[in-house]
């Protein structure tokens, strides 16, 4: 008989348990689910998390899930969690690291202002590593938006002797390399001689078709002006020419802004290069 | 005796001790939670994952009309059209067992979502009250762009689909009541003066280009031909170009009032659509 009851009392302690899954369980099914990159399950098992928390002990989680959507390429999802993330920390230093990483979720986003203006607000850190990671990203903040001597300065902030004479001669090269390719003068080259502002951004096929085709249209508008009036040869002029010549040096202009922004792309990993080698504060 | 009531007591105790604590864990995967749970994440438009919960919820509890509803429901708003065969299945029991007006529109609803021409469409559409039943059943001819259909439904359904839906009748009247461009005329005004054609479509730029293209090249053709006759090679050579240009002009103002008519048809197709698919 007394068997019977420690086999009925035993059974009833286990049932309520069964297939129970509590928050902290759910938190450990998470973490884990995130650990080994099943981003999806850990983003939806710390949602419920979060709508069940009514005694507001996984806070953290905000920033979890801010981490996922940015790992997932969802920027502005990831800008929405940080935001909450950073309503309700309490610890300077990890609310410093959040606000940079919603500037890192801008920076892809190309709201280069928008996290330039979040930076600003930032105060100076004590930590050398936040003070130089708020500069680092200043840095792009300011060659994201073109202006490039505010993003020399904070570059070389960080930066020794070296390394500052190698990252100013990266970009007073991006500057003569801007100088040569600048869009307005290349267009003017283009009308002045069709076909030459092409092939002086390095398009030569595109060159030599605008110059034949233009040349062409021009020579024989000449010919029918000779053999019969001025009027006829601006007339055979008037419907081809205007047509090739305006579409010439508009590619040539474009052909230029392209090849700039191309060199931009370039030069910017190249000053990641130098302050990755020549750094000479802890940047981890 | 009394040895052995000790011995049961301290089990019941020790037994209470253990079961209290952990019935009193909440479990985030009971039926109230996991619901709970599931209409959040529809609401915050995460159809996916709602999805997902809702159908646990239907695994484990099978049958329940709440959860067969919001499962469709959530099939609907995640566009998952191949589902609509087996939420048909889901819903049965719901719309002719119990009459459940809601799940009947549920799927209604569901199967203008996938524009979707279920045979048993007017079967379901039958069991509501007339004002929705007129709104469903014209619903159905729009979407699937039986448009004769819908201006007959409309004119014989008058008085009960202006009552109700004004917005959708006055649609469907528009339309039945919209100019078409005919491709002939316009081929026909772009002989007569290149261009045109175009004009009467409203591709201003265009008409004006054709134009002056072919205006300039056939006025130096017939100048060159003036100047030295038939011999003049300047002559053939614009007038050829200025041939070829008219008759690609032609084409192109009879492909000009093909496409107004079918960019018109888009609108309408498109603002009725707004119209039906904001009303679920």
């Amino acid at each position: 008989m007394l068997k019977i009851l420690y086999i009925i009392l035993f059974s009833l302690c286990l049932i309520p348990t069964a297939g129970a899954q509590d928050i902290h369980q759910l938190n450990e099914f998470a973490d884990e689910q995130f650990d080994k990159g099943n981003y999806q399950l850990a983003l939806k098992e710390y949602q419920r998390i979060l709508f069940f928390d009514n005694q507001h002990e996984y806070n953290e989680l905000y920033s979890k899930i801010a981490s996922i959507h940015y790992l997932m390429s969802d920027f502005d999802n990831a800008l929405k969690y940080y935001d909450l993330a950073i309503r309700i920390e309490n610890n300077d230093s990890i609310k410093f690291e959040l606000i940079l990483n919603k500037a890192l979720c801008n920076f892809k986003l190309n709201r280069y202002l928008i996290a330039l203006n979040e930076l600003f607000d930032l105060p100076d850190h004590s930590s050398e590593y936040l003070h130089n990671k708020k500069n680092i990203y200043l840095g792009i903040c300011y060659f994201g938006l073109s202006d490039y001597d505010n993003s020399r300065e904070y570059f070389s902030e960080l930066l020794d002797s070296a390394g500052t004479k190698k990252v100013n001669n990266l970009f007073a090269d991006f500057e003569r390399f801007s100088k040569k390719f600048r869009p307005g003068k290349v267009e003017l080259m283009s009308m002045l001689l069709p076909g030459l502002g092409q092939i002086y951004t390095g398009e030569i096929f595109s060159g030599f078709n605008s110059f034949f085709l233009i040349s062409g249209v021009t020579v024989y508008a000449a010919i029918t002006a000779v053999n019969y009036t001025l009027f006829d040869g601006l007339l055979v002029l008037s419907s081809w020419f205007y047509r090739y010549y305006s579409g010439g040096f508009t590619n040539a202009r474009n052909f230029a802004v392209q090849k700039i922004e191309n060199e931009k792309t370039s030069v910017y990993s190249e000053i990641f290069t130098v302050i990755e080698k020549y750094q000479n504060k802890a940047i981890e | 005796m009394i040895l052995l009531n000790k011995k049961i007591s301290f089990t019941v105790f020790f037994a209470c001790a253990l079961i209290f604590p952990a019935s009193s864990q909440e479990n985030l995967l009971d039926y109230d939670n996991s619901l709970k749970f599931a209409r959040y994440l529809k609401s915050t438009m995460q159809y996916n994952f709602a999805m997902e919960e809702y159908e646990r919820l239907n695994f484990l509890w099978p049958g329940d009309t709440t959860i067969n509803l919001e499962l469709v429901q959530t099939y609907r708003l995640n566009n998952q059209c191949n589902r609509l065969e087996p939420s048909f299945g889901l819903l049965k029991k719901n719309i002719f067992q119990y009459h459940s007006l809601k799940s009947a529109k549920e799927y209604l609803a569901f199967s203008l979502t996938c524009k979707a021409a279920p045979e048993r469409f007017s079967d379901i559409s039958s069991l509501l009250k007339p004002p929705e039943r007129s709104f469903y059943e014209l619903s159905y001819f729009w979407v699937t762009q039986r448009y004769d259909s819908a201006f007959l439904y409309c004119r014989e359904n008058k008085d009960l689909i202006m009552a109700n839906n004004p917005d959708l009748y006055r649609l469907t009247y528009d339309f039945e009541h919209e100019k078409y461009k005919s491709p002939a005329l316009a081929v026909i005004m772009s002989a007569v003066i290149p261009g045109s054609g175009k004009a009467y479509s409203k591709r201003w730029g265009d008409a004006l280009v054709s134009f002056l293209f072919i205006g300039t090249n056939a006025y130096t053709s017939y100048r060159a031909f003036n100047k030295k006759g038939i011999k003049s090679v300047n002559g053939w050579i614009f007038g050829s170009i200025a041939f070829s240009f008219y008759s690609a002009n032609l084409w192109g103002s009879a492909r000009a009032a093909k496409t107004y008519n079918s960019q018109m048809q888009k609108r309408y197709q498109d603002n009725a659509e707004n119209i039906i698919y904001n009303s679920f």
